[in-house]
């Protein structure tokens, strides 16, 4: 394997590499590409690109090579993984590569309509491409004032947005900017790891098309470090020593007709408390909440509540504890939203501690992020077998996964990144004095994160 | 160019030297040699086309035959008419003496999205009276003057190789899913030998009996005629792009990773046998090249290294290597002596004598 063993970042690393660096580009008719095409074949940049056109346009530069092909998809079948890949780029690649030339970039141009996954599955399954060839990022050119009037009905549109390494919202002029935070906020909660840039007439820095490092994961989550704090389904946890008997939840009017709570048994009411039952809380809260109406109480439980919030006005709901004892409160949104307010023995009590967790994003979006970080280190038996289960059940739900784990008795970190069921990892620098940590990142349809952290979590040595 | 003499460093068996080499401005992308031995055409990235002698080492003809790459060229089998066909789509016919182009045409239509197909693979017929041409779907056949005789319908893709069948009357091309044989005679398709997968080189045994392919699939496809029998070997590190057949037929070599790998076909084939893997090469194998009498074979790499091997020997070494500085693109035997030629990524075509 080509990875360096012992150089400390990877910018040193990248340079080792001498494999030339592809960027696909994709987006709808119309949204700009060949625009982009020709802003960087005109741009002052030095560097020598050859690029794959799937719709003819009249472009091409003294130095440059523009090479016109027609999509031909191929599905191979290589033992029990069946996949997509586009036969004419194996062909066309293999011939440049056999050109004593060499390009400092080459790009690939996809049609409006295509289908990222065989594009990106091609630089997975074949060798001679992998040794040659290294897969720099997918840029997705997003029209941004017709893209809202896509982004439901078309799985093509999707799926772009979800494979992107670099997402451009070109034609920002056309739009207000409250559009346009709007759309970034979707985009975000589709793709929550791609670098979002916004361009008027595709005029951008070209480092963010040329030079993306999409498969490079450090790079990747540099762009939001932040995305891999957990989610959790509730905003709110509180600790509270609470005494026998009943304790009330007055709860004002607010955003929601109905909030889940939980109530959790705690050690104490310090913030570690908190922090130690939170993810077995998690896992809890996400099943069926039974309803509570109003003057109704519920008590301590591993199924969640579902406080009846539609009538306006105070409304009041007994929580019945069993014996004296610090407790947590776990609320769906913040208790301020609805100026909540625990009372026991006709006094307010205030949280002895609490937390704000960092809340699921809107699941409204099919295509969803799930980032997911464990502290410690990997058993790589039970690890290949989960991943492997993963990808076989999930993976067609899977656009792109990207890894950095630590694997008991390994030096190296181990890195990885996978498109749909196609999976490469290899070993990286070591780990040295940064804590063994391991980062994954999936984007796709119908992730539970809940399945993923729990399989996941399995697998730790 | 004559008299150059390279060392060659071999880990194993005679260490060749070169009799001549010549470099081209850029890397070769084709080459063949003419039946009478006399030259060698090679097509390189630049679109030139040039003929050298082959015992000399001298550049005769340096023709700028296409716009980019000159991707194929085809000796006719009397020696004395040339065709190449590039990535602008044309296809050119060339006579060696007087030095001139003597008919040139698109090889195919444009496609759909306006895109003109590479012209990749050219076959003559042994008979000399037509030459088959392969450009993106579409075959081709034309005449020795260079004239389009028949255009079949295209394939549902690229052509990935195209072959004349033993009978020297029927001609097959392969593509993603299957094989197509057509007779020149007819514009339908005589025969179609379908399977799930994406094909590259194929090659007929000497009887017509056998078909075989290399896939995209790390697989070797092998079509039994007779019975429409389909064998699948497997077990390769990569794909599989070149293949040959022995003059007897009875030994089938492939590449497909750094070790040759040769197929018994002697009896009633090679269903449930042991492949015999040549270790010799450390880098993947770009091409093979059988002797056209005997079991000579000759194998190139992007090692840079080109091996020859005798496969009536019983260890597996090559008894011959010859080692130059840059990746194998393409590798021939001279057609009646012990010679061979190879053309390297850097530019550099060898001819390399093989003495026992």
């Amino acid at each position: 394997m080509t990875a360096p063993t012992s150089i400390p970042d990877s910018d040193n690393a990248a340079t080792t590499d001498h494999r030339v660096p592809v960027t696909v580009l994709t987006g709808f008719l119309g949204s700009g590409k060949t625009t982009l095409l020709n802003y960087i074949l005109t741009a002052q940049h030095g560097k020598k690109i050859a690029v794959i056109e799937n719709e003819f346009g009249e472009i091409g530069i003294d130095n440059d090579l523009v090479i016109n092909a027609d999509e031909e998809i191929f599905e191979m079948n290589n033992g029990c993984i069946c996949c997509t890949v586009r036969g004419d780029l194996i062909r066309i690649l293999g011939s440049l590569m056999r050109r004593r030339d060499r390009f400092d970039a080459i790009l690939i141009e996809t049609t409006g309509l295509a289908d990222p996954a065989p594009v990106a599955q091609t630089f997975f399954v074949d060798e001679e491409m992998q040794t040659k060839l290294r897969l720099d990022g997918i840029v997705t050119m997003v029209d941004t004032k017709h893209v809202l009037l896509h982004l439901d009905e078309s799985s093509e549109c999707q799926e772009q947005i979800a494979f992107a390494d670099v997402i451009i919202l070109n034609k920002c002029d056309l739009v207000t900017s409250e559009e346009l935070d709007q759309l970034e906020r979707r985009v975000r909660g589709m793709n929550a790891v791609a670098r979002i840039v916004r361009a008027i007439n595709a005029q951008v820095d070209l480092d963010a098309v040329l030079n993306v490092g999409g498969f490079d994961l450090d790079r990747a989550l540099q762009q939001r470090p932040t995305f891999l704090e957990p989610e959790y389904p509730f905003e709110w946890g509180g600790a509270f020593l609470f005494d026998e008997g009943n304790a009330t939840l007055v709860v004002n009017d607010g955003p929601d007709p109905e909030m889940t709570v939980m109530a959790w048994k705690l050690a104490n009411t310090t913030a570690d408390a908190i922090a130690e039952v939170q993810d077995r809380v998690a896992v809890c809260f996400s099943a069926d909440a039974d309803a509570v109406q109003s003057g109704q109480g519920f008590t301590l439980g591993t199924t969640p509540v579902s406080l009846q919030l539609e009538r306006s006005g105070e409304k009041r709901f007994l929580l019945n504890l069993p014996k004296k004892g610090a407790y947590g409160l776990f609320t769906q949104h913040h208790p301020d939203e609805f100026t909540m307010r625990v009372e026991q023995h006709s006094k307010v009590l205030a949280a002895e501690s609490e937390h704000v967790f960092n809340p699921e994003h809107e699941h409204d979006e099919e295509v969803t992020s799930v980032g997911l970080e464990f502290a410690g280190d990997f058993d790589q038996k039970k690890l290949n077998t989960w991943l492997g289960e993963l990808l076989m059940t999930q993976g067609t739900d899977i656009f792109r996964m990207k890894g950095i784990v630590a694997i008991k008795g390994a030096a190296q970190r181990f890195v990885f990144q996978g498109v749909h069921m196609l999976f490469d990892g290899r070993p990286d620098r070591e780990w040295g004095t940064t804590p063994r940590s391991s980062q994954l990142v999936f984007i796709g349809r119908n992730l539970d994160r809940q399945v993923l952290h729990a399989g996941f979590h399995a697998c730790l040595a | 160019m004559s008299g150059v003499t390279t060392r060659a460093a071999s880990a194993a068996g005679q260490s060749l030297t070169a009799r001549w080499r010549v470099q081209l401005d850029e890397a070769p992308l084709s080459m063949r040699v003419s039946a009478d031995g006399a030259h060698v055409a090679v097509g390189t990235g630049d679109g030139a086309l040039s003929v050298i002698d082959a015992d000399r080492g001298l550049v005769e003809h340096h023709w700028a035959a296409h716009a980019f790459g000159t991707l194929a060229v085809a000796w006719s089998p009397d020696s004395h008419t040339l065709v190449s066909g590039g990535q602008d789509g044309q296809v050119r016919f060339w006579n060696r003496v007087p030095d001139a182009q003597r008919a040139s045409g698109a090889a195919a239509p444009p496609t759909a999205s306006r895109n003109t197909p590479w012209v990749e693979h050219l076959a003559w017929s042994a008979d000399g009276l037509t030459c088959a041409v392969a450009a993106g779907a579409h075959v081709s056949v034309w005449s020795h003057e260079g004239e389009l005789l028949r255009r079949f319908a295209p394939l549902r893709s690229t052509i990935s190789d195209l072959q004349w069948l033993p009978d020297g009357e029927r001609l097959s091309a392969t593509g993603y899913g299957g094989v197509t044989v057509w007779s020149r005679d007819h514009d339908a398709p005589v025969d179609q030998l379908d399977w799930k997968g994406s094909f590259f080189a194929h090659a007929w045994s000497p009887n017509g009996k056998w078909l075989a392919a290399g896939m995209q699939e790390s697989a070797v496809h092998i079509f039994e005629i007779a019975t429409c029998g389909n064998l699948e070997m497997t077990g390769y590190n990569q794909k599989v792009t070149r293949l040959a057949f022995s003059s007897d037929g009875k030994k089938l070599v492939t590449n497909g990773g750094p070790y040759a790998c040769v197929w018994n076909f002697a009896g009633v084939g090679p269903a449930g046998t042991r492949p015999v893997s040549l270790p010799g090469h450390v880098l993947p194998i770009t091409d093979v090249a059988f002797y056209r009498q005997g079991l000579w074979l000759v194998t190139g790499a992007e090692d840079g290294q080109v091996l020859i091997w005798d496969l009536t020997q019983t260890v597996k070494r090559p008894i011959a290597a010859a080692f130059a500085p840059s990746a194998v693109q393409m590798i021939a035997w001279h057609p009646r002596e012990r010679r061979v030629f190879s053309a390297h990524h850097d530019g550099w075509v060898h001819a390399w004598p093989v003495i026992r």
